[in-house]
């Protein structure tokens, strides 16, 4: 047997990345799927504590810092990158292969980083990385909403780093695990955090960037940002109570938010905001089924969440229509029946249809809820629950690819997408249905161990008559529910039209500079003019013209001026003469 | 359609049916625990709330034209 010295998998990323530039065709495609194939070898291969350290500036930075919970994070994530690169093999684009492999690199170098300098480096990598992702679809709308996404993620890098700086400054260190006290830097470092896992009102940059990005780019943008923002929250902020309350609000938010949405992936974007939601509040809650739960769902999801981009991206790969009040009502059940499927396994999943992955591991932390008698946050989370079914699992599908055919519409025109995608669809479908019927292949790799039985009969039960009502509650309003072709505004109406307002400030601004420098010059103008020919400016002072005026003569005036000088020395010797003449007589 | 619809229902009265037979394993600790249908009641309820409330909220505050954000 041979024995295998792990590397830092981020590098197998780096130099995959490097790499894919130089290679052709074939040659490349296999380069794309070896990368996460060696990088999950190597995971299989590293064992638990800390190492790969490097001394720098007087601190020591950790660049493997390894434990069951940063295992389940590495794990789905470079699970993630090979079906996302499958899914993107088709596509003959550099920059976005590049991109989106150095995404998930930098991703796992969060994971691993064992102390705050080496996680903020990694933290700003992946905000790059991601904003080029986003770049990648080259569309006004994609540019645009690149920008300010990378406005909003430096913004809260800065304020990351500033937390960073304060905390080591208070407490002498930067090693990155359960940060102690509520000092300024504690709360700066959990909104850096919190900013990326999309915790309203810090979350409009997610549903603004994810729709705009290309087809296969989306998919990879679903897994990681937020999902190493959980991450971050689980191993730093167990049990802070903000947490607890701000996930369970996020969970209803989002959903409330998706069911106005017209965009399918803007809806389903909506949707990360409310998964993310239950893990944030599994966060908060603090207690170990929660943890547990916070830490299964956050795997399962990155799985079907990415399959539901998929299904949704071959939708517009396949017909360029992006919004469900184009789709509806055109048979495209008819033309892209697999594409459908996949999809619903996905939605099945993330609705927690038992039998599917999202069964297993988002009523952990519901339950933890109810266990830790957090009746509020429970029924806020169970109300969301429906909320997933109705839109992900009912009003998507329904709406995209059946939907009441409308007179003087004609079919829609397309056919499944390519094989890859095909396949890349097949490979997550078949892991969250197993996930679902064998959950303890995912129960063994958790942080506690784990005591939750999903399949408890009275919990399919529940479930399924949720699921089933809710169904019937659609049915019922099936009318108010279709897609109108309109926007919905979010948080980010506080920036965007704040930035025109700024925009014009700024233009008020520069007006007042302009009339001020114009008063000025006009002064210094005037003065010219006035120095130039003083008796002329002031008779066309006098006369109001302004124009024609001739340059300075010193013979005009010679003699009026002579005559004048002559008077006044005259008068000025008559004035002498009488002073010392008076002077003489005080002496005398 | 209408085979759908009965589906749909024989299906509700199944699981609604079922969940009179199934004993909880522990002690119920909450009101809602002890009611068998509560499951189904709070699907529908919250259904038709959460579709409602939205609804409302996107028509009277957040809708907008597409071509809101659009400047020169």
């Amino acid at each position: 047997m041979i024995m295998i010295e792990p590397v830092p998998p981020f590098l197998i990323y780096l130099i995959g990345a490097l790499l894919i530039p130089f290679l052709k065709g074939k040659t490349k495609k296999l380069c794309l799927l070896i990368i996460p194939i060696v990088a999950f070898i190597d995971l299989l291969h590293m064992h638990h504590g800390t190492y790969w350290t490097l001394h720098f500036m007087g601190y020591e930075l950790i660049f493997g810092h390894v434990d069951k919970l940063s295992m389940i994070f590495a794990y789905v994530f470079v699970i993630m990158s090979f079906a996302g690169l499958l899914y993107a093999l088709h596509v003959d684009d550099d920059l976005q292969h590049v991109a989106a492999v150095c995404y998930a690199g930098s991703s796992l170098g969060v994971v691993f980083a064992g102390d705050l300098f080496t996680l903020y480096a990694f933290w700003e990598f992946m905000a790059m990385a991601s904003v080029f992702v986003i770049w990648a679809d080259r569309s006004k709308r994609a540019i645009d909403a690149g920008f300010r996404y990378l406005m909003v993620h430096l913004f809260g890098g800065a304020v990351l780093l500033a937390g960073i700086v304060i905390y080591a400054m208070q407490t002498g260190s930067i090693a990155f695990g359960r940060l102690e006290g509520g000092g300024l830097g504690f709360w700066l470092i959990l909104i850096g955090f919190i900013l990326n896992a999309a915790v309203p009102p810090l979350h409009p940059w997610l549903p603004d960037a994810y729709p705009a990005a290309s087809v296969t780019g989306a998919v990879f943008l679903t897994a990681y940002t937020t999902k190493t923002a959980v991450y971050t929250l689980l191993r730093a902020f167990p049990g802070v109570e903000i947490l607890a309350y701000l996930g369970a609000i996020m969970t209803v938010y989002g959903v409330v938010w998706a069911i106005m949405e017209n965009d399918m992936r803007r809806l389903l974007a909506y949707h990360i905001v409310s998964q993310v939601g239950y893990m944030v509040a599994g966060v908060g809650i603090g207690t170990e089924l929660s943890m547990n739960g916070s830490a299964s769902h956050a795997f399962c999801h990155i799985l079907y969440k990415a399959l539901l981009f998929m299904g949704a991206g071959a939708v517009i790969h396949s017909t360029g229509l992006r919004k469900m009040s184009d789709l509806t009502g055109r048979g495209l059940y008819k033309k892209m029946p697999f594409s459908l499927i996949f999809y619903m396994v996905g939605a099945f999943s993330i609705s927690a249809v038992p039998l599917f992955n999202g069964f297993i591991c988002k009523p952990m932390i519901v339950k933890a809820a109810e266990e830790a008698h957090r009746i509020p946050l429970f029924f806020l989370m169970h109300m969301a629950s429906i909320g997933t079914w109705l839109c992900v699992g009912l009003k998507l599908p329904y709406y995209t690819w059946f939907g009441k055919a409308q007179p003087g519409v004609k079919e829609i025109e397309a056919k499944e997408p390519p094989l890859n995608m095909l396949l890349g669809m097949a490979f997550l479908s078949f892991l969250c249905i197993f996930m679902g019927i064998y959950p303890d292949i995912l129960y063994r790799i958790l942080s506690y161990p784990v005591y939750f039985h999903p399949y408890a009969p009275l919990h399919v039960i529940g479930t399924l008559q949720m699921l089933l009502m809710t169904v019937a509650g659609v049915w019922l309003l099936l009318e108010r529910l279709e897609p109108q072709a309109v926007i919905n505004l979010d948080t980010d109406w506080f920036y965007r039209k704040g930035a025109i307002l700024f925009v014009k400030f700024c233009y008020g601004l520069s007006a007042v500079r302009t009339a001020t420098q114009n008063l000025a010059i006009g002064l210094v103008d005037g003065v010219i003019k006035l120095s130039k020919n003083p008796i002329y400016a002031v008779q066309s002072l006098l006369s109001q013209k302004e124009s024609g005026m001739p340059p300075y003569d010193p013979n005009t005036y010679r003699q009026a001026m002579g005559i004048g000088v002559i008077f006044s020395l005259i008068l000025f010797c008559f004035i002498c003469f009488i002073f010392f003449a008076r002077l003489t007589q005080l002496i005398r | 359609m209408t085979l759908l619809k009965v589906l749909l229902f024989v299906s509700i009265v199944i699981v609604c049916f079922l969940s009179f037979l199934i004993h909880p394993e522990h002690e119920p600790h909450y009101i809602w625990e002890k009611i068998p249908v509560f499951e189904a009641i709070f699907g529908f309820v919250g259904c038709i709330v959460l579709i409602i409330f939205s609804k409302v909220l996107g028509h009277y505050f957040l809708e907008k034209q597409e071509n809101y954000y659009d400047y020169d």
